[in-house]
């Protein structure tokens, strides 16, 4: 799982990225077992030094929404170089308020759909990007999904004729329901269900 | 082209700028099956995650329950029992298996050979009784546990496996016969759809398409987990770049996944599918084996346990990738150290696939992106997440 093996790859690499005002934080359950914090004014000098080192295919990029602990974004773009076999984790922190970074996409393609994700669900702007639009939600979607303070709500079904299927809080019993902070209302109660027993679930089943 | 469209394998849209039969220009539009699984995850505990992840590629459920299964486990540190090991690498070749037969069963469709998919789909529902008398469902078999399996095979199971395995190779060389050498594949497939390493590396292509560009980059041996080193088995290459490449490479994996399979099932230790800390992986019920038995009844008695409030997961981020049967399947996940999950990202396959299409698409004939996208093999679920 975790690797062992040193990160030549990076290490050709370092000083270069050292004088960018790049560091190197621990990060021991992510490939690599190391992760490099680049500040973001300096994001595509450090990639195209990485790229040159020989990270040349950007396997992920995704961003994590830090909202009450630190009130930032943080992009971690997932590098992984063939020919030395090594991977690594490249972080980059974007302030909550006005979200803006450098696109990448001209020195990775893949990146282009991949930051069209993080501004469809996350509302991160990039800049010199060729086209972005949202790519998941609709297009006149209100909002940013996966941001820490937009709640996960649920709509009940309209059908021409008067069925009214209950919503899913409904349906679930209240003591399987899990108490969530996160949750934007409370489930209402529901009606009382028998409570499954092993006895029943067992009860027409042969022994093995 | 689409979302309707029957050679686009779900709901994929494609906006085509046309010159008589020729595509000048292609945009794709997804997002259609987007059903926010990552928003969803973070209001569910660990264990309920599993129901939605492997709802993403939904030709190889048992292969994303593997991927997320280890992420958490990485959070946790802690090693799976072998048995368990051994059984989940089992089972992910079986699903690499029915996955690739319904590739080469629509794919071969595609250019009007239709025999073969009923021949591919006869095996595939091997496969899926498999998984049927296993867990009680068919396509998604909610088998995996954080910690390890939720039960232990029984002898039957073993031997149905077994059963499938025997005669397998025989239908494989059959499949062979029927599609490799026929001239009507070969000119449909041949030369199209070619892309190079150098585009494989920068829209980030995996899996099979790579490895038909002549990469043997294969996650099981660059990167092993649970327990891969311990199989032998090679990574099939071609150089060629093409669709007829790619089905080279997606043939020959299928005989690779049946060799590992055997060898899973001759070397299959002895001991636990679960790890032994019962706060990790509670309840050691036994599996209601029969012809009733179904999940409705496996999932009640969890939901009964003190699974329930499910357990809770150390601070910290990880991320684990797994070779699922389209490409790099990789789970980024993050704990704020209660029993949600604070994020979870999913790195599908098919969604560099599908932004690659275009290259490849764009100067070709409409009659050869249809085979174009085949040999993709994008999964609209895995696309749109």
């Amino acid at each position: 799982m975790a690797q062992t093996k040193t990160n030549f790859a990076l290490d050709k690499v370092m000083g270069k990225l050292s004088a960018l005002g790049a560091n190197l934080v621990s990060a021991e359950k992510l490939p690599g077992n190391q992760a490099v914090q680049l500040p973001k004014e300096k994001l595509i000098e450090g990639m195209n030094a990485l790229k040159e080192a020989g990270f040349t295919r950007l396997a992920y990029l995704t961003a994590v929404d830090w909202h009450e602990k630190r009130h930032e974004f943080e992009v971690l773009y997932f590098l992984h170089s063939l020919s030395a076999a090594q991977r690594l984790c490249v972080k980059v922190r974007v302030e909550r308020g006005q979200p803006h970074l450098h696109s990448v996409s001209h020195v990775w393609p893949a990146a282009d759909w991949y930051e069209r994700e993080l501004y469809d669900l996350f509302g991160i702007r990039f800049q010199n990007h060729p086209d972005l639009r949202r790519i998941l939600m609709p297009d006149d979607w209100m909002g940013h999904p996966l941001r820490k303070d937009y709640p996960l709500t649920e709509e009940p079904v309209h059908f021409l004729d008067r069925a009214a299927p209950r919503l899913p809080s409904e349906l679930i019993p209240k003591k399987y329901a899990i108490s969530t902070a996160q949750a934007p209302a409370a489930p209402p109660a529901a009606a009382a269900t028998p409570k499954p027993t092993l006895a029943d679930a067992t009860k027409d089943k042969p022994a093995a | 082209m689409g979302p309707q469209h029957p050679s686009t394998h779900g709901v994929l849209r494609f906006i085509l700028e046309l010159d008589g039969e020729y595509i000048v220009k292609c945009k794709p539009d997804v997002g259609f099956l987007h059903t926010g699984v990552e928003k969803q995850s973070e209001f569910r505990i660990f264990h309920q995650v599993f129901t939605l992840i492997n709802r993403l590629d939904y030709l190889s459920g048992p292969q994303e329950e593997m991927g997320y299964a280890l992420a958490v486990e990485n959070l946790l540190g802690v090693d799976v029992p072998k048995r368990a090991q051994y059984l989940r690498v089992l089972l992910c070749e079986l699903s690499r298996i029915a996955s690739h037969l319904v590739w080469l069963g629509t794919g071969a469709l595609e250019v009007n050979m239709s025999s073969i998919f009923m021949y591919c789909m006869r095996d595939r529902e091997m496969i899926l009784d498999i998984f049927e008398h296993l867990s009680g469902a068919r396509f998604f078999p909610r088998y995996w546990r954080i910690g390890g399996l939720a039960w232990d095979v029984n002898e039957d199971w073993l031997k149905q496996v077994k059963a499938f395995l025997d005669v397998f190779h025989d239908h494989w060389k059959e499949f062979h016969e029927l599609v490799t050498e026929n001239p009507i594949w070969r000119q449909r497939a041949k030369g199209i759809a070619k892309l190079t390493l150098e585009d494989c590396l920068d829209y980030s292509l995996t899996g099979p398409i790579i490895r038909g560009c002549g990469e043997p980059y294969d996650l099981r041996k660059v990167f092993p987990y649970s327990s891969y080193q311990d199989f032998e088995f090679t990574v099939p290459t071609q150089t060629a770049g093409d669709a007829y490449a790619r089905y080279l490479v997606r043939m020959e994996e299928m005989n690779q996944s049946w060799k590992i399979a055997r060898q899973a099932l001759e070397r299959l230790p002895e001991g636990l599918v679960k790890v032994e800390d019962t706060k990790i992986a509670p309840g050691a019920l036994p599996r209601p084996w029969g012809k009733n038995a179904s999940v409705m009844v496996a999932d009640k008695r969890i939901t009964s346990a003190p699974l329930r409030e499910g357990i809770k997961i150390p601070e910290g981020e990880s991320y684990h990738a797994i070779e699922s049967s389209r490409g790099e399947l990789g789970f980024y996940l993050v704990s704020d150290g209660s029993n949600k999950p604070y994020r979870v990202g999913l790195r599908t396959p098919s969604f560099m696939a599908v932004q690659a299409l275009p290259k490849v698409i764009e100067g070709s004939l409409i009659s050869d992106a249809v085979v174009a996208i085949a040999s993709f093999d994008p999964v609209l679920g895995d696309v749109d997440r």
